[in-house]
């Protein structure tokens, strides 16, 4: 079986930077460019996801997830990040329109990967309202406060939906965590 | 661990996968990571990921400029790894060079046989010559100066705070901004800071070269659990650019909230007047 990018990236095999960026700079771009409000912004998240992919390539464990997954957690984080101290969320035309819109698309050709499409899976099993409020946060970057505003739950609602449907894609996904691993109620 | 801190730590791990967390939030979980490690967890932030990728359309490659920008800064992460490593893992002989120096073939020749006894003898004098020459030597440095000892490879500034980032868990950034907007002093960049480890970095540009004679900089620290802000060090900026300083806490850094750069007499003040601030960097809330 060929060695993983990330943990040639990890033995500090140079010549693996140039895979990783063929292989997952489309993905990167896309998760910067949909998380940012302009191109440039997108740019220069891109730069600091990589690098945070390079300095976090030997804590990829492929038990846990693919590799595809482990460097979009990797994006997702940075772009979370620099959206709190951006200080702004992604502007979209309507909020209403997200709201409105069927998110709880399956279509299996328009999923990145198996993870991905799993994930569609998983969220046709959750109740319509973990269901929206999941897609509203992760996929259209909303805030909790946002979320709130737009479908008039509380928020306290919004946080105990997104925590329980977050936890049953978990489930749905096998993504076993340490502590259910170590015995513990998940 | 109790049942309340782990459902407090299920709940700021669902919520930093979904929605990300408040800086008082991270440093909640950071708390609770430390204290408890066999919980700390990416499994939901995996799922996040995975949620995240649906519907995302990756057709469009990424730019081709931005590909040489991210290959350049690759290559530049890694010089400053090999450097660290070679920091900390000073190079090792070999095993073949160690057999290489070590080895020798057996001669049978009695010549041969002499010729090694007589260059044994001679080494063995040698050797006695050169330890009685090195303690007389020693003897006379010790009466005129401290022995010299090994000197490590020190890390750059910017070196340092690249090896934070990578290994704290609980990081701090935030931006310098104007402390009077009405007097802008324009001082951009920003700071990185480590509760755990006690550590971290500022970073300035547009910060004015200072004249040492009269005035120093100093770092301050304004920390919730303090009275007055805690003293951070004091530097000069000798050159234009970008300086990179690291942050000298005279006190535990219990929940910083702000940072703060004044402009005092040199060598510093234990309390500043806060008459001269250059920038401030505030941690959200």
């Amino acid at each position: 079986m060929a060695e993983s990018i990330l943990h040639r990236i990890a033995d500090k095999d140079q010549t693996a930077v140039q895979d990783c960026l063929k292989k997952y700079g489309g993905l990167v771009w896309s998760l910067a460019r949909r998380m940012s409000t302009n191109t440039e912004d997108a740019e220069d998240a891109v730069q600091e996801i990589f690098i945070d992919v390079w300095k976090n390539a030997e804590r990829f464990d492929e038990s846990q997830s693919s590799e595809t997954t482990f460097i979009a957690m990797i994006a997702r984080r940075r772009l979370i990040d620099r959206l709190r101290y951006a200080k702004r969320r992604i502007a979209p035309d309507s909020l209403e329109d997200i709201v409105a819109e069927p998110a709880n698309r399956a279509d299996e050709e328009m999923q990145t990967n198996i993870e991905a499409k799993d994930a569609a899976r998983a969220l046709q099993t959750l109740r319509p309202e973990q269901r929206q409020v999941l897609q509203l946060s992760i996929v259209q970057g909303l805030s909790h406060q946002e979320i709130s505003e737009a479908t008039g739950m509380p928020l306290g609602t919004v946080k105990t939906h997104a925590r329980r449907g977050i936890l049953q894609v978990r489930e749905f996904l096998g993504m076993s965590s340490l502590e259910s691993m170590k015995g513990g109620a998940a | 661990m109790n049942e309340q801190e782990k459902e407090k730590m299920r709940e700021l791990l669902s919520d930093k996968a979904v929605f990300g967390l408040t800086d008082a939030e991270i440093a909640e979980l950071a708390e609770l990571e430390e204290n408890f490690p066999e919980f700390a967890d990416d499994s939901l932030e995996l799922t996040a990921a995975a949620i995240g990728m649906m519907n995302l359309d990756t057709s469009e490659p990424m730019p081709a400029h931005l590909q040489a920008k991210v290959a350049a800064d690759a290559e530049q992460y890694f010089a400053a790894r090999k450097a660290e490593a070679s920091v900390s893992e000073p190079p090792k002989e070999t095993a073949e060079e160690f057999q290489k120096t070590f080895t020798f073939e057996p001669k049978s020749s009695i010549w041969q046989w002499l010729g090694w006894a007589v260059g044994a003898l001679a080494c063995v004098a040698l050797a006695i010559n050169i330890y009685t020459t090195q303690q007389k030597l020693k003897e006379l440095e010790a009466k005129t100066v401290p022995t010299p000892t090994a000197t490590p490879v020190k890390l750059t500034p910017a070196q340092e705070r690249e090896q934070l980032l990578a290994s704290a868990k609980d990081i701090v950034e935030t931006n310098w901004g104007d402390f009077d907007k009405a007097k802008p002093k324009n001082v951009q960049g920003d700071v990185v800071w480590s509760n755990a480890a006690q550590k971290g970095f500022v970073r300035f540009r547009g910060l004015p070269v200072n004249d040492q004679s009269k005035e120093t900089y100093q770092l301050w620290i304004f920390d919730e659990n303090q009275k007055q802000p805690i003293d951070g060090g004091v530097f000069d900026a000798s050159e234009a650019g970008e300086i990179i300083v690291p942050i000298n806490a005279k006190l535990k850094v219990q929940k910083p909230i702000m940072f703060g750069v004044t402009a005092e007499k040199p060598g510093g003040v234990p309390v500043s007047d806060l008459k001269n601030v250059m920038a401030v960097a505030k941690i959200a809330a």
